[in-house]
């Protein structure tokens, strides 16, 4: 019992500021943690460039231009059977010029207007041309959006298909109002999504795309 | 002072260090993004202007160890371009070709189907060799492998079973030592100085492009 005794020494006042100071440490630690982002959406994060239509952004790889935005019921994918949606399809054009290497850009998404973010695969389509340092190339990319939550939506595309940590981003607002959305679920025609034309090897140029 | 500042002097200076030192200890998060996804490993070039690469390459269900060495040959601008293994055409307005020619030292078996020549500018900016952006064109993946011989494939392949059905068994093996040509098609504008080879995307060597390889031209590849 004395073995006892002697083994356990009460803390004194310097060991209790001690024992404070390390559980005050372990909390701020914690406190830090939980702020901090974390690998989901903090340090994997790419990073954001926002733009609209029209705007030339300069992302690490690549200047990246959205052109055009159009949408209707119907995706006509030329040899392919067309596709009918019974919300919209939003197709976006896009020139892309590479900065750094040879480039096929992998990535797109679209984030509809109640904020659900739609991802490739399934009926979603993306065509882009493979492109070379200094030569631009087209991209187009089509979504399937239901009709009310068209408006407000913003394409997101980037580099790599599988690894977006730590890179550019480019996140474009489509600018359709609710009442353009209304105008393109009554279209009766077709809004074209093909595979953009390589340079025609003779003329160095694109060839003009079809109407 | 009071006591325990006194007492705990020492380690409350080494505190912020040891944060320091804590944050550089975690940067391996950041290896794990940066160092298998890009070309950081650069090998030197020896006096005879040779780059000896070695490292384990993974195949489909093995690992090949394996040494390759690598030297710059020439540079030379010409005017015409491959669109298929048999047909090119002359380069087109707005853009200019480049061979680089290379010399590569490998064991006849080593998979080096992941092997590329590249041309870089000032600015970083890397070219690859081939011409898929043009209609019709013609993509060259593996542009240190020569053509016409067997290079072996990191796929599992039961060679008796195929020797009838692949044609490429038809080929003689590749040898030892050969001479590879890489075709650039670059816009104009484009001022490359530096000849790149990586054979595994992450290991690589540099040499420098001589002055007027890249400049118009008139000869055949």
């Amino acid at each position: 019992m004395s073995r006892l005794r002697r083994a356990v020494v009460l803390p004194g006042r310097e060991g209790l500021l001690t024992v404070v100071l390390v559980v005050a440490a372990l909390a701020a630690g914690r406190a830090v943690e939980a702020w901090t982002p974390d690998d989901r959406d903090g340090f994997g994060r790419p990073f954001v460039h926002e733009a609209a239509v029209g705007d030339t952004v300069s992302l690490r790889y690549a200047e990246v231009r959205a052109d055009r935005v159009d949408g209707a019921p119907v995706l006509d994918r030329g040899a392919l059977a067309p596709m009918k949606s019974p919300g919209l399809w939003v197709v976006t054009t896009l020139t892309v010029t590479p900065t750094l290497d040879n480039l096929v850009l992998a990535n797109a998404s679209l984030v509809d207007g109640r904020g659900r973010e739609l991802q490739l695969g399934g009926r979603n389509v993306r065509l882009c041309a493979a492109a070379t340092p200094g030569v631009a190339t087209a991209c187009v990319v089509a979504f399937e959006v239901p009709v009310d939550a068209a408006a407000g939506s913003r394409l997101r595309v980037a580099r790599s298909a599988q690894e977006i940590r730590g890179d550019d981003l480019l996140e474009v607002d489509l600018g359709i109002t609710a009442a353009e959305a209304r105008g393109w679920a009554a279209r009766t025609d077709r809004v074209s999504a093909q595979i953009p034309p390589a340079l025609d090897p003779t003329t160095g140029t694109r060839p003009t795309e079809a109407p | 002072m009071s006591t325990f500042l006194r007492r705990n002097r020492r380690a409350l200076v080494a505190l912020p260090f040891l944060l320091a030192l804590a944050v550089a200890a975690s940067s391996q998060r950041m290896v794990t993004l940066w160092w298998p996804n890009g070309m950081n490993d650069r090998i030197a070039v020896d006096d005879t202007g040779t780059a000896r690469f070695e490292g384990d390459v993974e195949l489909q269900s093995s690992v090949q160890h394996q040494r390759i060495a690598v030297r710059f040959v020439e540079a030379a601008p010409v005017d015409r371009m491959r669109m298929s293994l048999d047909e090119e055409v002359p380069v087109p307005p707005g853009f200019r070709a480049v061979r680089v020619r290379i010399h590569v030292e490998t064991a006849p078996t080593a998979v080096i189907t992941t092997c590329q020549v590249l041309l870089r500018d000032e600015n970083g900016a890397t070219w690859a060799a081939g011409t898929t952006m043009f209609d019709g064109g013609l993509a060259d993946l593996a542009s240190c492998q020569p053509l016409g011989v067997q290079n072996p494939s990191g796929f599992d392949i039961d060679r008796e079973q195929d020797r009838d059905a692949d044609p490429e068994d038809r080929l003689p093996p590749r040898p030892a030592a050969f001479e590879r040509d890489a075709v650039f098609v670059l816009p104009e504008a484009a001022r490359p100085t530096t000849v790149r080879v990586s054979p595994d995307l992450r290991q690589f060597a540099e040499w420098p492009l001589p002055a007027g390889a890249a400049a118009a031209g008139t000869t055949g590849p």
